[in-house]
């Protein structure tokens, strides 16, 4: 009766003193067996640990990787942060509070610091940077603000450095909100000199007249001209030539520049020899100090001249003018 | 390669064995080679295993315990750096909230600065113009 190995219960080798007529075949299997199961070992051992495809190498390779990823998580997380030094893991500790502006504004959102790895990897990133975005806004807004007075003063400075130069400089004057009313056009009873006059219908008239009659250096009460190409402005009277011809030769003598900010009644004309100034509503227009500027003449709408009218017979016109000062200066 | 074949052999390694009825004047020295054979084999299963001690070659059982070891260092490594990565980024986290308090309080400061260097620089324009033309 053959004896089972201790060690491999399917393997049985002789037993002493007995199996005398199968001891060979006994000794030969079991040896077979055994023989077996080596070259299986041997199998086994090279498959886990010889060559580079073994399982011993791949897990070397995956330690390896493993350490590298380990490596770089905090030097990423640090990078990631801009933090500077990266100390050993018991330098740290979790902070559970944030800036002491904003921690009851951001727990009031249930944003707490992540006081482990669990609650860095579950908390909620874009919700604080929604919490924290009016803020940042805040700070562009005004970091906006400053970098442009900062480029207002770099422009004064700027200015400064180039030195004075020639601008225009406005300057209101009494009146400025113009004159308006209605203008009576009388034809004289010899039929060659049609004299409007105007009637105002505001306390500023009298005021703009009397101001822009001294800016334009004409003096206050000065008659109308007896040329009909020629009308000044007289103290509480604006006239106007038969053709609607007004203001004209006022600026002749006068170094004072003027721009038009309101015009309606009127329409500004130009001949020859008159420059015609720009006009635009609600804005300042430079009426330039070019060559020739002599004259400005306007014309009322719709009413170019007073043939239709006989002797002494008169017509009425609503107009208003508005008209502002400068003058130019050497100015940074 | 079997038992059955004669003379039989072993399935793996081909040692031949000596053969049932017959070898009667040398199966002893038939056997005996076998088992040498045998031995040889395992000697080199034996090797290829080598001392867990031998870090010069290195043996096979060494970079086992060595790959162990390895591996335990790894994952202590890996809780070492989950743990100070997670600190780092609450640290950070905390740190973010420190720094946008003093952008936002640098901006103002900024805002207000250069707010008043404007008002300055105005003020300081008036009277450079006004110097200018009262020398002119």
């Amino acid at each position: 009766m053959p004896t089972t190995s201790s060690f491999y219960t399917d393997l049985e080798y002789p037993t002493v003193n007995q199996d005398g007529d199968t001891w060979g075949t006994l000794t030969n299997e079991y040896l077979d067996g055994l023989l077996t199961k080596l070259k299986n070992l041997s199998d086994r051992i090279n498959s886990a640990g010889v060559g580079s495809d073994s399982d011993l190498s791949q897990i070397l390779r995956d330690i390896s990787q493993y350490e590298n990823i380990n490596a770089s998580i905090p030097t990423t997380v640090k990078s990631l942060f801009g933090i500077i030094d990266l100390k050993a893991a018991d330098t740290y500790s979790y902070a559970t509070a944030w800036n002491a502006t904003y921690d009851s504004y951001l727990q009031g959102f249930s944003l707490v610091p992540p006081g482990s790895a669990a609650a860095v990897q579950s908390f909620d990133y874009d919700l604080l940077a929604e919490k924290l975005r009016p803020f940042v806004t805040q700070a562009e807004n005004n970091i906006s603000q400053a970098n442009s007075d900062i480029a207002h003063v770099n422009a004064i400075l700027a200015r400064l450095a180039a030195g004075a130069t020639l601008q225009p400089v406005y300057i209101p004057i009494i009146g400025d909100s113009g004159v308006s009313g209605q203008l009576t056009i009388t034809k004289n009873a010899n039929g060659a000199q049609e004299n409007m006059s105007f009637e105002p219908d505001s306390g500023d008239h009298t005021n703009w007249l009397n101001a822009t009659s001294t800016l334009l250096g004409i003096g206050a009460g000065t008659a109308n001209s007896s040329d009909a190409t020629n009308v000044t402005i007289s103290y509480g009277t604006l006239m106007f030539t038969e053709d609607g011809y007004a203001l004209q030769e006022t600026f002749s003598a006068s170094t004072a520049l003027f721009t038009i900010t309101e015009l309606s009644g009127f329409t500004v004309v130009g001949t020859n020899n008159y420059s015609v100034p720009g006009v635009e509503s609600g804005a300042l227009t430079d009426w330039t100090n070019t060559a020739g500027l002599k004259r400005v003449r306007f014309a009322f709408n719709g009413q170019p001249n007073t043939g239709d009218l006989s002797a002494g017979q008169s017509k009425t016109v609503s107009a208003s003018l508005r008209m502002r000062q400068y003058s130019q200066r050497y100015l940074y | 390669m079997a038992l059955s074949d004669s003379p039989p052999t072993t399935t793996q390694y081909s040692i031949t064995l000596p053969e049932v009825g017959k070898n009667k004047n040398n199966w002893g020295v038939i056997l005996n080679a076998a088992i040498e054979s045998a031995a040889s084999n395992l000697k080199n299963v034996d090797d290829t295993l080598g001392d867990a001690a031998d870090s010069a070659t290195p043996s096979l059982a060494y970079q086992l315990t060595q790959a162990v070891t390895n591996a335990s260092t790894a994952a202590s490594n890996s809780a070492t750096a989950i743990t100070v990565s997670s600190k780092l980024t609450n640290n950070a986290l905390v740190a973010l909230t420190n720094d946008v308090n003093t952008a936002v309080t640098n901006a103002a400061t900024a805002s207000s600065n250069a707010s008043a260097a404007k008002t300055s620089a105005d003020a300081a324009l008036v009277l450079a113009n006004d110097g200018y033309y009262a020398a002119n």
